[in-house]
């Protein structure tokens, strides 16, 4: 198996390009990322006053939603911990207002708005926070993942015209017209969408331009909300299937 | 993750993967599927609420080899892949 890595100026994205590897090996690692890596998420608030427009349930709603930070060897027995917020209007709620017992676990940005709230109005709760797993809620989702076959880009240059219509017609910008050829600028940007197939067959005979998708070569890309790096977070999900394949082990031959 | 063998001889064997789902059920068919020793290897999920977590999963081989023996080099050449990625990144 080969693998490439694209960098990224961001650290929550990253990007490999897998060859020599089934569809179903990319597919587990994209499952395991968006339902079963462990972070932490606000599960119970307990609301003491609430004088604000909105429902208990509706800041409920959205104070889950809001990412935590998330050290590494969290899992399901990692302790619960407790944010607590108090505000008086009139003001716009932040997360930054949210102040937690534990370091480590803390939302990832101070500016996510929680409520606006009014002259005189009052809003304060408890958020009890544990770590849960994308399968169970949305809240508990760690990250983006996904994946595309490498596109190959065939051109029969020697009986190409060179009528440009392709070079036209792809959305993405990718085939560019020199004097002699048509170069493809950039295959990863590829969709797939066979517009330039399309565009060069309008003439009715056979298509010169060839888009193909390689059967075991992927792009693979993760994106991580921030609760850890996306880094952090393919290496935890490749350890988890390390371990379920381990435990397997163990159990057929032990 | 837990097994249940409901059948198992020289050459055949069917189990449950107690606690999984198509993630790992998925992944082990395509390893065990490009072992040429093995000339059936299936999962399947037999009820999506009442058996979603316990796919079952059924393997024949020609007899060179168990199907224990299968699922272990499947595994093999599964946590070689995984390695390869984590030395990249």
């Amino acid at each position: 198996m080969k693998v490439e890595y694209i960098s990224s100026d961001d650290e929550n994205v990253i990007s490999l390009i897998v060859e020599d590897v089934t569809a179903p090996f990319v597919n587990a690692i994209r499952r395991i990322i968006i339902t079963e890596v462990p972070v932490y998420a606000c599960k119970e608030l307990v609301v003491y006053e609430n004088t604000s427009p909105l429902f208990d349930e509706s800041i409920a709603h959205r104070v889950g939603l809001i990412p935590l930070k998330t050290p590494l060897d969290s899992d399901e027995s990692s302790r619960m911990v407790t944010i607590s917020l108090e505000a008086t209007g009139p003001t716009t709620v932040y997360s930054a207002d949210m102040v937690s017992d534990d370091e480590e676990v803390s939302p990832i940005d101070g500016g996510f708005p929680i409520i606006k709230l009014g002259p005189g109005q009052k809003l304060s709760f408890n958020a009890e926070c544990c770590v849960g797993f994308g399968k169970d809620h949305a809240r508990w989702q760690s990250g983006l993942a996904s994946y595309k076959n490498y596109p190959i880009i065939k051109i029969d240059s020697k009986r190409c015209n060179l009528c440009g219509r392709c070079s036209t017609a792809c959305p993405q910008n990718i085939l560019q017209m020199t004097d002699d050829a048509i170069n493809v600028v950039d295959v990863m940007m590829c969709t797939f969408c066979k517009s330039c197939m399309e565009a060069c067959t309008s003439s009715n005979e056979e298509t010169l331009i060839k888009v193909i998708p390689q059967d075991d070569k992927f792009i693979f890309k993760v994106e991580s909300f921030g609760n850890m790096t996306a880094k952090d977070l393919l290496t935890t999900a490749l350890k988890m299937i390390e371990n379920k394949a381990n435990s397997l082990n163990q159990q057929i031959l032990g | 993750m837990k097994i249940d063998i409901i059948s198992e001889d020289e050459k055949e064997m069917e189990l449950l993967l107690i606690g999984e789902n198509h993630t790992y059920a998925n992944l082990l068919r395509s390893y065990l599927q490009k072992d040429e020793h093995v000339i059936f290897a299936a999962y399947n999920v037999a009820h999506p609420l009442l058996d979603h977590e316990k796919p079952r999963v059924k393997i024949k081989t020609d007899g060179t080899k168990t199907p224990r023996q299968a699922i272990a080099d499947a595994n093999k050449i599964l946590l070689e892949g995984i390695e390869s990625i984590k030395k990249t990144i």
